[in-house]
């Protein structure tokens, strides 16, 4: 069989990341990304690309944990080389805090031991959240968009990746130039593959101009966050179910506005306001898993890697070399069926 | 009631302040002048970075650790304030690191979250065996002398460009106290043998995705002579020079490969930032902050001086702290002057 032909839909950090882990993993494979639309266009581009994870409910924790553990070392190791400003990944310590105290079991995330020196906030800490009890203090990582995306699609193309401008309308278009097609569509794969378990959460955020903030704050409740950037400070934000709305709302801009003045007054100074919106594609568990289609006798093989809601780049790289693993698979697959053809 | 300080550096406009906001309403008229050769920008608390850290060793002083405490207390309230970003404050989070372990600073306790480093956390410091995290903050000299400045205008404190070559200069004027915040050159207006410039030289870059402090200790070396890295509001400024005893105020070719090459090994990712100043600055250096009053006798009058220098690498850190000491001061001399009150 002639190198396998594979196709990567989507180009948000879950599709080039994946695309990467396939170049790197089968360095024979003809690997070529297909998207609508690039950075900075894509949802990836409106998030803070925070490595803080969301917990799924239908994924198994240690997997979950396994995922954010790779991601975060592969970060980790990019943020202390030469190419970290390029790739837009740095480290940033803060703090997450807690209206009412968490139960014990939520007091250690599953990640607390993945992040850097976790523990809970000191008194003198709190003082200023008078509105907060509780807190935990860590120090993370974050990849800014769109350069994380820039770099990865630098270093596909330094792997003979080609990515084209196309928008797939059904997977079937391709069975005829790929042997196998990766869907990292992420909120497209609600229309492209009917997936009913798919669902939006909307965000939006303001980025904005204030580079004396250098800490990031993040209310336990998900929903009012200041996570500093290299150029700009995100503030959100919003989770609105089920809303597929793109055009950021005037009042919800000054509700985030508000809210997160009121844990950093400082930010009234901030110059400069964008505001962005983006889709989370939710799901109750990220799916990653192989599928054979069938048509008329054709096969075409399928690996799908979307669905990471709030967590896509806490657990992309985890969740891409999961889905390069799977992609191996189908190429054992193919050629075992191809030798078996020849017999 | 007339106040002339000499000195218009990070000491000289906050002792003013100082002074100015206590007393100003308990004296039917007091005048404060500033009077200064060099003003911000030129001042060595404009080259300094600002980030609030006493030195590792209190070397016995108590006081000025609890100068230092009032300092961070007094920057802490002014946070949340609407003044914050033009005073050039903010928190930052940062790492202290060490060849070897050290005993816990005297100013564990004033900073926030105060903690050892991980294991995970020293991989990223190859060659560093043991450290600090802790939060503390920036106050930027070159944003904060400005709004020094404001507020004392709006207060109606005069300033004046001038080399002051004399106590007796500004003394014999009228002037009742004369407050000295003149730092590294105050053995101009009176010698003191103790006080030697402690030179740093400075290069600032652009290097945004800098969210941290970074500060890498020689115990042999000697404090600031291992490099540090330490995010400014625009600029990250990179550091770790100290000579003591030398005078040059001009930049030296060496120094900055030093400071480059050593803080580009630390943090690989400034191999791409982008260098966009490069400054030189003499800490006004003495092995205990001079503090004090001195009553001076000159022919036919006296000065009353209140002497507030000698603050080395730390006068951001301490700054708050030693102008209500002199305010105090400043008090006493008042109650001195006082007429007896007559007994009935």
């Amino acid at each position: 069989m002639a190198a396998p032909k594979v196709a990567v839909v989507g180009a948000g950090v879950v599709g080039l990341s994946t695309a990467l882990c396939i170049a790197e993993t089968c360095p024979s494979c003809s690997v070529t990304v297909l998207s609508d639309q690039f950075s900075p266009n894509t949802t990836s581009d409106v998030a803070a690309g925070m490595l803080i994870p969301h917990t799924y409910p239908g994924t198994p924790i240690h997997v979950q944990k396994q995922w954010f553990k790779e991601t975060f070392t592969y970060l980790f190791a990019l943020s202390n080389s030469t190419e970290a400003s390029e790739a837009g990944i740095h480290l940033v310590s803060g703090w997450q805090i807690f209206k009412t105290a968490p139960t014990p079991k939520e007091e250690l995330p599953f990640w607390s031991d993945v992040v850097l020196g976790f523990r809970p906030m000191s008194e003198a800490e709190l003082q200023k959240f008078p509105r907060h009890q509780f807190g935990q203090a860590f120090t993370t990582l974050k990849c800014d968009c769109p350069p994380y995306l820039l770099w990865l699609e630098k270093r596909l193309k330094a792997a003979g990746v080609q990515m084209y401008t196309r928008k797939v309308a059904d997977l079937w278009e391709l069975h005829s130039e790929y042997n196998i097609v990766v869907n990292c569509t992420g909120i497209g794969a609600h229309q492209l593959v009917g997936d009913e378990k798919l669902f939006p959460v909307r965000g939006q955020v303001l980025k904005v101009h204030a580079p004396w903030v250098k800490n990031f704050i993040r209310d336990g409740d998900g929903l009012t966050y200041i996570y500093p950037g290299i150029h700009r400070v995100t503030l959100g934000g919003t989770r609105e179910k089920e809303r597929w709305s793109l055009s950021p709302d005037p009042g919800t801009t000054k509700d985030i506005f508000d809210r997160c003045c009121s844990l950093e007054p400082s930010l009234r100074g901030a110059q400069d306001t964008k505001v962005k919106v983006g889709l989370r594609p939710s799901r109750w568990c990220v799916r990653l898993e192989r599928e054979v289609l069938s048509r008329g006798g054709v096969k075409l093989l399928v690996v799908h890697n979307y669905g990471h809601g709030a967590g896509g780049f806490s657990v992309h790289r985890g969740t891409a070399k999961e889905a390069a693993r799977l992609v191996g698979e189908c190429i054992a697959a193919l050629r075992g069926s191809s030798s078996r053809a020849k017999l | 009631m007339r106040v002339a300080v000499i000195g218009a550096g990070v000491m000289g406009l906050s002792t003013a302040l100082c002074i100015h906001e206590q007393f100003h309403g308990l004296l039917p008229a007091l005048h404060v002048e500033i009077y200064a050769d060099r003003y911000t920008p030129h001042t060595t608390s404009d080259g300094a970075a600002g980030l609030w850290q006493p030195y590792l060793s209190d070397r016995g002083d108590l006081q000025e650790t609890v100068w230092n405490k009032e300092t961070f207390d007094y920057l802490l309230g002014h946070l949340g304030s609407p003044a914050a970003t033009e005073m050039g404050l903010f928190l930052i989070s940062g790492y202290n690191l060490f060849t070897q372990a050290v005993p816990d600073p005297s100013w564990k306790n004033i900073v926030l979250g105060f903690r050892n480093l991980t294991p995970k956390e020293l991989e990223l410091f190859p060659g560093y065996s043991y450290g600090w995290f802790n939060t503390a903050m920036v106050l930027e000299g070159r944003r904060y002398l400005p709004w020094l400045s404001n507020r004392l205008t709006q207060r109606g404190v005069k300033f004046f460009h001038k080399k002051v070559e004399s106590f007796q200069e500004v003394s014999g004027d009228g002037v009742d106290v004369v407050i000295n915040c003149t730092g590294v050159r105050a053995g101009e207006l009176q010698p003191d043998p103790e006080l030697q410039p402690g030179r740093g030289q400075v290069i600032k870059v652009l290097a945004p995705w800098v969210k941290h402090f970074i500060i890498t200790h020689d115990i042999e070396s000697g404090i600031y002579n291992s490099p540090y890295i330490i995010p400014g509001s625009e600029l990250t400024v990179l550091g770790g020079i100290y000579q003591h005893g030398n005078w040059n105020e001009g930049n030296s070719a060496q120094d900055h490969k030093t400071i480059w090459e050593s803080c580009c090994r630390l943090l690989p990712a400034l191999q791409k930032a982008k260098i966009v100043e490069e400054w030189s600055g003499l800490r006004p250096a003495r092995p205990r902050v001079r503090l004090e009053r001195e009553t001076l006798r000159y022919g036919h009058g006296q000065a009353e001086v209140i002497h507030n220098y000698g603050h080395g690498g730390f006068g951001i850190t301490i700054h708050w702290g030693c102008a209500m000491a002199a305010a105090r001061l400043f008090g006493s001399i008042l109650q001195e002057q006082r007429p007896p009150q007559p007994r009935l």
